[in-house]
């Protein structure tokens, strides 16, 4: 049995097209985040999935029955969803107290959801908040107010709209991990829309990005991080370094050395992108390739380096950005040597 | 639907303009056309410098500055808001008139016998309305220079030190343009009351638009003529509504960052916390503490003769005037403010803002706007029952109660429609959201978030109009039933006939309604800053754009 099934989905804006045929499934006790840049769909999609936007074409189903869309266009109105919403502002109702802002959804109140409020409150942090009206919480308390609202109606999926985005950086990781326990606690399927990769990684059991209306990639974090499919999906984490060159024998030969070609058919033209943190510097001779160090910077916990090759080489960018753990910080214009880490280098196709 | 009845006067107007049964146009540019253009002219420039001198500088004084008083005249510049203009005017000629208090102490003081042994400046005269405008006006645009310089980052004064500006060059070079925008607005706002204004035209015999509208109507008895001076008003209202627009929109730019701090404050002492104090002083002074106490003062002695003519009555009819506009158009205002949250149709979008620009119309024009059609709709039914129903009796519209009601609904659903929009725009569209998947259908959601959120606006709304319909004149003054008196009408016919301390009661009790906006508004003012710094979102959450 899935949670959320969404099966073709299609959705336009005044003809403008936001999502262009979208098929994603998330399951209980799954945490899937959507991962892509703003103007993406992704929100666009969550609010589909909540009923908060009718279904142009495709199907939705939760907990296989079919809530919008399908052979019959049915639509659903949201309150009869069963769906958790989560808004990036928090969206609370400021003339509710904590109190009636998360018993908001629960039609009749018994001694069981009271019970379950105390503990609920307790266990995040909020206990003796509970009469305050939203304006005097602090941001990261609104968010867990947010979230007890909707989780206390029992949803059967629970969709979080950027949930951390309002939040001060450094409160944003600890935020992160008790939201993601409290959700593993409930068994729900969750699915989060968020454009911070770093995020989509610490919360996702699986990730989808997404660009232009599509799907990208659907996969574990590693996976989205290590076999990138395309060089979108790799330039999601930051800048890379681009390499090209020509496939011989089921190889690129580049300035960095040669890398496998998957595909690939000999004479193709391709390109192979780096990750800063891809590649390892050494002040050793003759380990790798020859580059002269333009700049070398400590950021504290790793370094930041541009090189350059000595002499220009063909197809090898002007410039070459490597980050390397810890301090690492040779003069400028010295010459270090440079080798590709294992699983780095992601071949595409010109 | 309810917005295009509120279009009809507009309409008719222009209607009536362009396709005139008496052609007076070439008559009108023979004779009065330029002389009205001229005065309305130099009223507005009168009034436009005058406002924004007394409103800007005294709102960057109480917002920047620190000196005896300055927490007092936060609101207390607000008071002249309270006086219209026409009482104001009767109370200013009162004293300083040839026979006035002034004149006569200093013709004692002095020793001087007749006009002729000095000069004093006429007080019924375009100077004189210029003053008395300005002086009721200025707390519009003081309103919003002060919201301005409040909103203000302070990180934008304080970068323009750090790059060697004083405080003064300060001012001019960072605060001033920043809050241009709003000034702009507060004196159009100020002008669109200008150009509604008839009572202080009329008392000073200053021959503007307002008053020769007046003047072809009931004198000429001319209502094609009425018109077509009224559509060349209109123009003047429409730059204004333009103005107003362009900078609206420019307003929204503000906001460089969401950090708050306190005020730089500017700690003044000696001559120039006296200064300050003065400069703050004289609006207030003139503007409602001269007026306000000479009508007790008159109150107090000839409370009597007021009560006699039928005091009681009038404030009655005020009353229950205010009440059934204010019910009315806060009903469509909201229904208006609804329609326009929930729908996305661009049509309905345009007529709710034409609909809503009725209280930038003079009432002049829509006393014209609604005589017209009232004027044909009696005719049809006239003839429906004594023709077609043979009846002996027909109900006429024009010159009703009903015909005052909904020229005020009109000119007033602004007021209205304004705060309510305001009130339900705070209301996000993540609440709905939230509160749909909670499990509340639209009805409930409306009833159980929305009603809750904006019942204090609705009272807002309700009292702003209440408060304006009891001062309004011009529309009152032509709609009116025969026989039928609102405090406004009871105080300018009494005051035009120098008989101002019989009516003092009278304009007093309009005054008194007229504190209540006042506090409410002083009431936001302070609250403002307080609420901002609390909740505190600092991303907006993007409504889902469509991609381009």
């Amino acid at each position: 049995m899935t949670g959320l099934l969404i099966q073709d989905l299609h959705h336009a804006f005044d003809k403008t097209p936001v999502i262009r045929g979208v098929s994603l499934h998330v399951d209980p006790g799954e945490m899937v985040c959507l991962l892509g840049p703003s103007g993406c769909g992704k929100t666009t999609l969550l609010r589909i999935a909540a009923g908060l936007e009718p279904v142009g074409q495709g199907t939705i189903e939760i907990g296989g029955k079919i809530v919008a869309g399908g052979p019959e266009h049915r639509q659903t109105p949201p309150e009869k969803l069963g769906v958790g919403l989560m808004f990036q502002d928090f969206a609370l109702f400021p003339h509710l107290t904590v109190k009636e802002n998360i018993l908001f959804g629960i039609t009749s109140v018994t001694d069981n959801h009271l019970d379950w409020l105390q503990a609920a409150l307790k266990g995040l942090g909020l206990d003796g908040l509970q009469d305050s009206y939203p304006h005097i919480l602090s941001g990261g308390q609104q968010q867990r107010v947010a979230l007890l609202r909707a989780a206390a109606p029992e949803p059967q999926i629970m969709l979080l709209d950027e949930p951390f985005s309002g939040l001060d950086v450094s409160r944003r990781n600890i935020v992160r991990k008790r939201t993601l326990d409290f959700l593993k606690t409930t068994g729900i399927a969750t699915l989060m829309v968020t454009h911070d990769p770093d995020e989509a990684m610490f919360m996702a059991d699986r990730i989808l990005v997404m660009e232009n209306g599509l799907i990208k990639q659907d996969g574990k974090p590693v996976d989205i991080y290590f076999k990138p499919k395309d060089p979108f999906v790799s330039s999601l984490f930051g800048t890379l370094n681009k390499f090209s060159g020509i496939v011989e024998n089921n190889f690129v030969k580049t300035a960095m050395g040669s890398f496998a070609a998957g595909d690939l058919k000999s004479g193709d033209v391709a390109q192979v992108l780096i990750r800063p943190e891809g590649i390892t510097l050494s002040k050793q001779q003759n380990k790798g390739v020859k580059l002269r160090v333009l700049l070398a910077r400590s950021l504290g916990h790793s370094s930041h380096l541009s090189l350059t090759f000595d002499a220009p080489e063909a197809g090898a960018p002007k410039e070459i950005l490597v980050r390397m753990p810890g301090v690492f910080l040779p003069d400028t214009g010295s010459f270090v040597w440079a080798q590709v880490n294992d699983g780095h280098g992601f071949v595409f196709a010109a | 639907m309810l917005a295009v009845l509120v279009m009809v006067p507009i309409v008719a107007v222009v209607i009536l303009a362009l396709a005139p049964s008496d052609n007076i146009w070439s008559h009108l540019i023979r004779t009065v056309l330029w002389k009205y253009v001229s005065t309305t002219v130099l009223l507005m420039i009168g009034v436009g410098i005058g406002t924004t001198v007394i409103g800007t500088a005294t709102a960057w004084l109480v917002t920047m500055c620190r000196f005896p008083g300055q927490k007092l005249f936060n609101w207390a510049l607000l008071l002249p808001l309270a006086v219209p203009a026409y009482v104001l005017a009767f109370v200013i000629t009162d004293q300083l008139e040839y026979a006035g208090a002034l004149q006569t102490t200093l013709r004692a003081l002095f020793g001087w016998s007749s006009p002729k042994d000095y000069w004093f400046p006429e007080i019924r005269s375009l100077g004189g309305a210029i003053t008395v405008m300005t002086l009721v006006l200025y707390p519009y645009v003081y309103l919003l220079a002060r919201a301005a310089f409040l909103e203000q980052s302070v990180c934008a004064l304080e970068v323009s030190r750090t790059l060697g500006h004083g405080p003064w060059s300060s001012f001019y070079k960072v605060a001033l343009p920043l809050a241009r925008p709003a000034i702009v607005v507060g004196v159009t706002l100020a002008l669109m009351e200008t150009l509604n204004d008839f009572g202080t035209v009329d008392f000073f015999a200053v021959n503007t638009f307002t008053a020769g509208i007046y003047d072809v109507w009931l004198n000429m008895d001319s209502r094609s003529g009425a018109a077509q001076l009224s559509t060349v008003l209109l123009i003047f209202v429409l730059i204004l509504i333009g103005l107003e627009r362009a900078h609206r929109h420019g307003q929204q730019f503000h906001h460089t960052t969401t950090r708050f701090q306190d005020l730089p404050s500017y700690r003044l002492q000696g001559g120039l916390a006296a200064l300050a104090f003065m400069a703050c002083l004289i609006p207030v002074v003139l503007g409602f503490v001269l007026p306000a106490s000479v009508l007790v003062h008159y109150a107090l002695i000839y409370y009597q003769e007021t009560l006699a003519a039928n005091y009681l009555t009038i404030v009655g009819n005020s009353v229950g005037l205010a009440s059934l506009s204010a019910v009315i158009s806060v009903s469509i205002g909201l229904f208006m403010a609804y329609g326009l949250r929930i729908s996305q149709n661009p049509v309905i979008k345009l007529a709710t803002r034409f609909a809503s620009i009725g209280y930038a119309i003079p009432g002049a024009i829509l006393a014209v706007g609604v005589m017209i059609p009232l004027g044909v709709f009696d005719r049809v039914l006239t003839s429906l029952f004594k023709d077609v129903l043979g009846l002996g009796f027909a109900p006429v519209l024009g010159t009703t109660l009903f015909a005052l009601v909904f020229a005020y609904s009109v000119r007033f659903l602004a007021l209205s429609f304004g705060t309510l929009e305001a009130s339900l725009g705070k209301i996000t569209r993540n609440m709905d959201g939230a509160a749909r998947t909670l499990g509340l259908s639209a009805g409930q959601t409306l009833k159980r978030v929305h009603f809750p959120l904006v019942r204090g606006s609705l009272l807002t709304a309700g009292l702003l109009v209440f408060v304006d319909v009891m001062k309004e004149l011009p529309l009152t003054l032509v709609l009116r039933p025969f026989n039928f008196d609102t405090l406004a009408t009871f105080v300018y016919q009494y005051a035009s006939d120098e008989l101002l301390e019989e009516s003092a009661l009278g304009a007093l009790t309009i005054v008194a309604a007229g504190i209540i906006p006042v506090i409410l508004l002083s009431k936001r003012i302070v609250q403002n800053r307080a609420v901002r710094k609390t909740t505190e979102i600092p991303e907006p959450s993007p409504a889902p754009a469509p991609v381009p």
